[in-house]
């Protein structure tokens, strides 16, 4: 193949090309888990959660805290640190179904809207307050960082190095993507299902709504939580709300995005979503001049009001 | 008369706001800014329906413009709060044409993308906002005081309200309660129904332009960062704390949200709260220790009062403008004149 290209050829491609697309998919599998658990509770509330990405930024702070010993914890192996962390994820999910969504059941969508931007305002502070913002945490990466390069020699001017920080992340979500095919096929992953095509025929046939509920939220900050610790060490320096972007645009953002390109009713069409808005994002921010200030967002806000004016159903959504 | 009282005490406490030192009349300005955009807000929200979460766009706007234009081709005060008013209305037009095709929450998406594309481009170009250090916004000589300014303010906020009041009770506010209750039904008892949502927008838009302009002449300069995703959540929640499509508790819920943080952090309580924590926490309770409590109260108010606070003002509302106490509370505002969104619409 090689013999075919010229080398300076390939090598200028990659840069223009295959930079992007690899620094895009990585980002992008972010904002697809993020868009995955955002339709997942639309799917069974109806409601857009904007606590979705502060599940991921407590699971990556409490990784952390295990991982350095900070604040008394004890150190742990980084595995453990990370699965303990993802359990912090799903903890938050589920405590947020069961004190503030399960009570605000009947309340009209725009309060329950309100009350998950709240509780993500709240979960940012509560990260604020015990952490502050003076101190830089930095979350370490998997492994000694053993850097690879594509598209040219290391060093050279088309290089791309990747680390074991991105090869995890598309480790992660492969498994993860295989984990959630599994789950849908058993009686807890069809009962979600049935609940959100129609809660009331759902409850008929004996599923416990309620139940299933509390479950749909745990799973929702296990997804949260997956993205949280992925992204951190590709981020490297951790602020509070770190998944939401105060002041800078997030993940969260990202993947809204991404989910209503899916369609917002399509759990594979909010990953595949979240993928594309990552490349997308990742070629607009390499080919737009510097110059241009915030020309990756124009172009992602762009993509987003075509989809929706020409096929506001999103790109694998159904008619509904 | 005991009603006229408690007016009275209403007005008198409004006017010393003014004459109690520039630290004070500076929360009134915050306050009284804070509540021009809670009544912008209303007017999509409350009274039309829409949600929007891209305020703090159009708020940015009327800033941006205002500073900008004042200070590069010298114009007077008042024409600068007009030109603000006018670019958050155009802004808020081009929206509404959005929200013609695109509804409930997904409009509230677009909205919200709008408002941070906008932060991270419009509002970072160095040509109009005089790069990294913001582009300064300077009072004319007579309003350098933050008293002077409040009256401004004040005024501007009376205006609105009277505004809001001929607006809900004009053919047009019952226009766009019969677009918020059902769009179909509206249209075939020959409401525009398009006329009338862009209206809206560009009321609301209008309204947030100007309060964008007052935010910048209030700090004396226009900063892209102030205008973050951030603030256009505080506008959602004060909005919907207080109850959205009730102006008394709009007003309140603005004022609440926007004197919370200040008030908090200045109460002694609070500070001896603070020294409970360990040592090398202490400075951060009292730096964000307030966010904290706001957020709380914020769902502790969802809770107990889906309809927002206005749900517990509207007896005291009504006897205020002269209805009985009575039959006010059986009147109160119920969570159904609230329920305006649905999804894909």
């Amino acid at each position: 193949m090689s013999e075919l290209v010229h080398p300076v050829v390939l090598a200028s491609l990659g840069g223009a090309v295959g930079v992007p697309l690899v620094r895009g998919v990585v980002s992008g599998c972010v904002y697809g888990l993020v868009a995955t658990g955002l339709v997942l509770i639309y799917k069974s509330n109806g409601i857009f959660n904007f606590a979705q990405a502060e599940f991921g930024s407590v699971a990556g702070f409490v990784s952390l805290a295990f991982l350095k010993g900070l604040g008394g914890f004890p150190r742990v192996p980084y595995p453990v640190a990370i699965v303990l962390g993802l359990v912090a994820g799903a903890l938050v999910g589920l405590v947020t179904e069961r004190l503030v969504i399960h009570p605000l059941f009947s309340a009209p969508r725009a309060t329950l809207l309100v009350a998950t931007a709240g509780t993500a305002l709240f979960l940012i502070s509560a990260q604020a307050l015990i952490l502050g913002v003076q101190v830089i945490h930095v979350f370490p990466p998997v492994a000694a960082d053993t850097h690879f390069s594509a598209f040219g020699p290391v060093g050279g001017p088309h290089a791309y190095t990747f680390g074991w920080t991105e090869i995890d992340i598309l480790v992660a979500v492969a498994l993860l993507v295989a984990l959630g095919a599994a789950f849908f096929r058993t009686r807890y992953g069809k009962a979600i299902l049935a609940i959100s095509q129609d809660s009331t025929a759902a409850s008929i046939v004996g599923i416990d709504v309620n139940k299933m509920s509390a479950l749909t939220w745990t799973i929702a900050g296990l997804l949260g939580g997956v993205a949280g610790v992925i992204y951190a060490p590709a981020k490297g320096a951790l602020t509070p709300g770190y998944m939401t972007g105060i002041g800078e645009v997030g993940p969260l953002v990202f993947g809204f995005i991404a989910a209503v390109l899916g369609g917002m009713t399509s759990l594979p069409g909010a990953f595949v979503g979240g993928v594309l808005v990552g490349i997308i994002g990742s070629f607009a921010g390499a080919h737009i001049p510097t110059s241009v200030p915030g020309g990756e967002q124009i172009v992602v806000a762009g993509v987003l009001l075509v989809v929706l004016l020409v096929r506001p159903t999103g790109l694998l959504g159904k008619e509904t | 008369m005991a009603r006229g009282l408690i007016w009275a005490l209403l007005v008198a406490a409004l006017v010393s706001v003014g004459g109690l030192g520039p630290n004070v009349a500076r929360y009134g300005i915050t306050a009284a800014i804070y509540v021009l955009v809670g009544l912008s807000l209303n007017i999509v929200l409350g009274y039309t329906g829409q949600l929007s979460l891209g305020h703090q766009g159009l708020v940015g706007v009327g800033a941006l413009f205002a500073a900008y234009l004042s200070k590069a081709h010298g114009l007077p005060f008042g024409v600068a709060m007009v030109v603000g008013g006018a670019a958050g209305a155009v802004l808020a037009l081009l929206i509404g044409f959005v929200g013609l095709r695109i509804r409930g929450l997904y409009l509230a998406l677009v909205t919200l993308v709008i408002g941070i594309t906008l932060q991270g481009s419009l509002f970072e170009v160095p040509a109009l906002t005089g790069g990294g250090a913001g582009e300064s916004a300077n009072r004319p000589a007579v309003l350098l005081s933050n008293g002077h300014f409040y009256f401004v303010c004040l005024a501007v906020c009376l205006v609105a309200l009277y505004l809001d009041v001929r607006l809900t009770s004009s053919k047009v506010g019952r226009a766009l309660a019969a677009i918020k209750a059902d769009e179909r039904v509206a249209a075939a008892y020959g409401v525009n129904v398009v006329g009338y949502k862009l209206l809206a927008f560009v009321l609301s838009g209008a309204l947030a332009g100007v309060a964008g302009a007052l935010f910048a002449f209030a700090s004396q300069q226009f900063n892209g960062n102030d205008f973050s995703f951030g603030l256009a959540l505080t506008f959602v929640l004060m909005t919907v704390v207080g109850g959205a499509g009730s102006r008394a508790g709009v007003v309140v819920g603005s004022v609440l949200f926007a004197l919370l943080h200040s008030l908090l952090a200045q109460l002694g309580a609070f500070k001896d709260f603070a020294r409970l924590f360990p040592r090398s926490v202490t400075p951060n309770v009292l730096q964000f220790g307030p966010d904290l409590i706001g957020a709380f109260l914020l769902l502790l108010t969802l809770a107990l009062n889906p309809g927002g606070l206005a749900q517990q003002l509207t007896p005291l509302t009504r006897w205020m403008s002269g209805g009985s106490v009575r039959s006010a509370s059986r009147r109160g505002i119920g969570t159904h004149e609230m329920e305006v969104l649905s999804a894909g619409g």
